[in-house]
């Protein structure tokens, strides 16, 4: 079966979850935000910003990075990036 | 939303109410795991003293413009931000937020925060330079200032007693260039039905 995009991108942005929270084993979801991973706080806020800026060479706006309250905003920031 | 005067994805920022002064706001600035990295502040807060602050700055400060910080889903007064020092003829202010209440400090909500302020102090209100300072222990408003695009000015070496050492005073800037080539022109926030002559002081020239 073959993987839609925003299932393919989940695995893409749980890499950098991992890397960046230092935890091979963390397992997002679309849902997942601040209130279920107890180590994201400001610093790790940014952490993940610049992360995903550098995997994905993208530069993210003020509204796109509004947009990363949960890892669904973030795909739907980093789809609509590439498919622009 | 009640009053909204600057509108975010997740936040919006209105004038202080007194059911704020009489909520939590007192508490924040009490709260060791919120002050331990900002400018030491050596007595507690209380709802009186808040009150005083109220009436003396927010209402009668016009080198100051203080927002309450709150939650657009829950409508929860959720931290305090302002501008201060503002010199309206040379153009200039410092700012700072804080995001109190602990289910909201996550960095969202605070970026949120600074994207809305250096809107309205770069794009509305047409200054040239926007400052902060941070004590040099606070990693995470570094961090978060650099991110920003902030810069280093300068150093107050050795100026505070904060958890058993001395730290420095830490103060950085960022000109409306700096802003305008790094955040401005992209994603713009709705405003919330303040125009820009309205949103200045009545006296303009300081």
């Amino acid at each position: 079966m073959t993987m839609g995009r925003r299932e393919e991108m989940l695995l893409k942005v749980q890499d950098v979850f991992r890397d960046v929270f230092d935890d091979d084993g963390l397992s997002i979801t679309e849902k997942t935000s601040a209130a279920d991973i107890p180590e994201w706080d400001s610093l790790m806020h940014i952490s993940l910003i610049v992360a995903v800026e550098k995997k994905f060479n993208v530069r993210l706006n003020a509204a796109e990075i509004a947009g990363f309250a949960n890892v669904g905003g973030m795909i739907d920031v980093l789809l609509g990036g590439q498919a622009a | 939303m009640y009053n909204p005067y600057l509108i975010g994805k997740h936040v919006y920022l209105r004038h202080p109410t007194e059911a704020d002064v009489v909520g939590r706001w007192h508490e924040w600035f009490s709260d060791p795991a919120i002050l331990g990295g900002y400018i030491p502040y050596r007595r507690p807060n209380c709802v009186e003293k808040q009150r005083e602050f109220y009436n003396d700055v927010v209402l009668n400060d016009n080198t100051r413009m203080v927002f309450s910080i709150v939650d657009k889903k829950t409508d929860k007064h959720i931290g305090v931000c302002n501008l201060s020092s503002i010199d309206w003829v040379s153009r200039y202010c410092d700012f700072a937020f804080i995001v109190g209440e602990k289910e909201f400090r996550c960095g969202v909500y605070t970026l949120e925060v600074a994207f809305l302020l250096m809107e309205l102090v770069f794009k509305r209100l047409n200054f040239r330079w926007l400052y902060c300072g941070h004590i040099a222990v606070n990693i995470r408003s570094h961090t978060v200032m650099k991110f920003l695009g902030f810069e280093e000015s300068g150093r107050h070496p050795q100026k505070f007693w904060c958890n058993g050492s001395w730290a420095d005073h830490v103060f950085l800037m960022l000109s409306q260039e700096q802003w305008a080539s790094r955040w401005g022109g992209t994603g713009e926030y709705a405003s919330g039905g303040c125009d820009t002559a309205r949103a200045a002081p009545e006296f303009v020239g300081g």
